[in-house]
């Protein structure tokens, strides 16, 4: 018979604490709006609307998140517990142009380790944000990540947390795989945009994320997110009639692929290299694959009045949630 | 004044939990058993010492006619340390071998069945048999599939006697068709595939080239060099994406670049006739495409994690490991190089 070693029953005991938490001992920080987020053509405006503005200059933007619990509306009237980066999902946008250095520092106030990992950036191996590379934050710990901002960083992409969980064992090397997908599923994500100044002005960006929520973080089915949000309170966008609008959409996973579109409009990508040197006109679309952990970009002209759905054409996800309104009105005059 | 923030009492008695965890594991603390070497059969690839010539995944000849010799059979396969599957073969390996062509060249299979249901071979090369299906191969029979590469890039060939339940089982495998040599230092072919329960009772696994973590390929380069990767997503009915650590690179498909690619499993790009696997879920508007061929620079040096980034097929073993130039690897040793 094998005696149970020392680091078994420790495990054992955190699990149990994990799961047995008395309510006294959470904090949940402040409380965050429960209304649906407003996109788009709000006010009138001269300017384009973009989500990322910045003048050439080689600067060093620095970001500061909190990994923290939060009480979070994720269908109407379904609160439950989550993680977040400062207290809403997604977490703050950062923004770089090319030639800019990054710097995230990470302050983790949840109970579990978490990592910020970057996609798209240009890093060490010691800002990976793993396992392997030790770069995580143990609960109340604190680090810096460093970026570069390359030209083939340029786009739309995701950070996200690539570590939070316990019950793995990193420790004895080759025996687990030390990644899993419950920081992300918990709500800790946010975008990475970086341009390089050749972008094509349009009058509005417009950034969704789209995700998959297990029924072991909703403690009931399971849901289709966007914004982290699922219908009734996903995104209401606006924009007016004619109006050119940039999608940034970002797969923020972490299981599903899904199947973009807005009713009544196509979806172009302007980046295809026929289009680029101008042998094929823009690539239209009628909805746009994105797998999970990928992102991109795409362009659309608003039609005529009215209210258009957008959706997810996976089978089962619009009625999981993954749905929502863009609302096309009249010019002004 | 601002308030100092403490750890609550919460995250106090956690961390204490995870340090006894930390200070009490460790590979020799038995939980594990002693004698077992999980990274022992490793495939390693690529940089390997000095060489002056390309690194490439198959290479042709100056004859216009390329023989292949290929039996179907059943193996004993097993794809990570310890687990084993009863599946059907090319060649008693898992995939297939790398088929390689140039430009113009005859290609002729010859297969001989040795299973007990008859197969075929089908390939999604355009004008060979990529729309049509085979004539199969009976049991203990052999048959000559003769066709001509017409077009440069990476095609899944594959068993199309068996509906998925061919590619489910492990007949499938990658050909090359070249237009030129190309200027790289490195060549690398990641064919992605799960092993479901439907052929494989009480197994489920998400592999890279018929292997899962921590048995993945593992690939070493220097810093800087070019590698060209030919990425195929066989299925059987399963998306992927593929993601490697620390590196970017230009999509074609996108004209943008991208970390990470994400490609629909052949059988929903070619096959959407065929029954569709239990737990599939087709993409209804969109398909994306079932292979990418890219090039990739070794521009940051380290050890980096490869996987899909679908978490599911991350803890069903689609993970594994690469180095770009001379660092010591955490997973590996001195083993690394």
């Amino acid at each position: 018979m094998m005696a149970l070693s020392p680091s078994t029953i420790a495990f054992v005991l955190l699990v149990l604490f994990e799961l047995l938490t008395p309510t006294f001992l959470l904090d949940f920080g402040p409380e965050v709006s429960t209304e649906p987020e407003v996109l788009g053509h709000t006010t009138a405006h001269d300017d384009p609307d973009m989500l990322c503005d910045l003048a050439p200059g080689n600067a060093v933007r620095k970001y500061e998140l909190t990994a923290q619990p939060t009480k979070w509306e994720i269908g109407a009237g379904h609160e439950i517990p989550i993680w977040t980066f400062n207290g809403s999902v997604p977490g703050p946008t950062i923004c770089a142009r090319v030639g800019d250095t990054i710097e995230v520092t990470l302050t983790n106030r949840l109970s579990t380790i978490v990592s910020f990992h970057a996609h798209g950036l240009a890093f060490d191996a010691d800002s990976d944000g793993t396992f392997l590379s030790r770069s995580y934050v143990p609960p109340g710990g604190s680090r810096t990540y460093y970026f570069e901002a390359k030209p083939d960083s340029v786009g739309t992409w995701a950070y996200h947390d690539s570590v939070g969980k316990l019950d793995e064992d990193p420790f004895v090397p080759g025996l687990t795989i030390p990644e899993s997908g419950e920081g992300i599923e918990r709500g800790l994500y946010g975008a990475i945009i970086v341009i390089d100044g050749t972008e094509m002005p349009v009058d509005h960006e417009v950034l969704l994320f789209l995700g998959d929520v297990g029924p072991e973080v909703t403690r009931q089915g399971s849901l289709q997110v966007i914004n982290g949000r699922a219908a009734p309170l996903t995104p209401q966008i606006f924009l007016e009639e004619g109006e050119r609008v940039r999608f940034r959409i970002i797969n923020a996973g972490p299981n599903d692929a899904h199947d973009f579109s807005v009713t009544g409009h196509v979806l172009e990508n302007v980046h295809n290299e026929q289009v680029t040197n101008g042998t094929a006109s823009f690539e239209e679309l009628n909805s746009v694959p994105l797998g999970s952990l990928t992102f991109g970009d795409w362009e659309m002209t608003a039609g005529a009045v009215g209210t258009y759905p957008y959706l997810c054409n996976v089978p089962g996800h619009h009625d999981a949630g993954m749905h929502g309104l863009l609302t096309v009105v009249a010019r002004e005059a | 004044m601002e308030k100092l923030e403490l750890p609550g009492p919460r995250a106090i008695i956690a961390l204490l939990l995870v340090l006894l965890i930390i200070v009490t594991a460790s590979p020799s603390s038995g939980l594990l058993g002693e004698e077992f070497d999980p990274l022992a059969n490793v495939p390693i690839e690529g940089h390997l010492g000095g060489h002056t010539e390309p690194q490439l995944a198959c290479t042709t000849d100056d004859s216009t006619t390329v023989e292949v010799n290929l039996t179907a059979q059943a193996t004993e396969w097993q794809f990570t340390a310890g687990t084993t599957i009863e599946a059907w073969t090319f060649g008693n390996a898992l995939p297939g071998p790398v088929l390689c062509a140039d430009i113009g060249d005859r290609i002729e299979v010859n297969l001989n069945n040795e299973l007990s249901v008859p197969v075929s071979f089908h390939v999604h090369l355009p004008a060979a048999n990529g729309s049509s299906n085979p004539e199969s191969v009976a049991p203990g029979a052999a048959a000559t599939y003769a066709f001509t590469a017409t077009t440069a890039g990476a095609y899944l060939y594959h068993d199309l006697a068996n509906g998925n339940e061919g590619i489910g089982r492990g007949l499938y495998g990658v050909l090359i068709v070249r237009d030129s040599i190309p200027e790289v230092d490195h060549e690398i072919v990641v064919l992605m595939g799960e092993f479901q329960p439907a052929y494989h009772p009480d197994t489920y696994a998400a592999v890279i080239n018929g292997r899962a973590f921590p048995w993945m390929p593992r690939w070493n380069f220097d810093t800087d060099e070019q590698v060209r990767v030919y990425l195929v997503n066989a299925g059987p009915s399963e998306e992927h994406t593929f993601h490697i650590h620390g590196h970017r690179w230009l999509d074609a498909d996108e004209g943008r670049p991208i970390d990470n690619k994400f490609l629909s499993p052949h059988s929903a790009v070619h096959h959407p006739e065929l029954p569709a696997p239990e737990g599939f879920i087709p993409l209804a508007n969109a398909l994306a495409a079932d292979v990418a061929v890219f090039e990739l620079n070794a521009s940051a040096e380290g050890e980096w994690m490869y996987h899909c980034h679908v978490y599911d097929h991350i803890n069903a073993g689609m993970m594994g490991h690469l180095t770009v130039g001379d660092v010591e690897s955490y997973y590996h040793g001195e083993d690394a190089h």
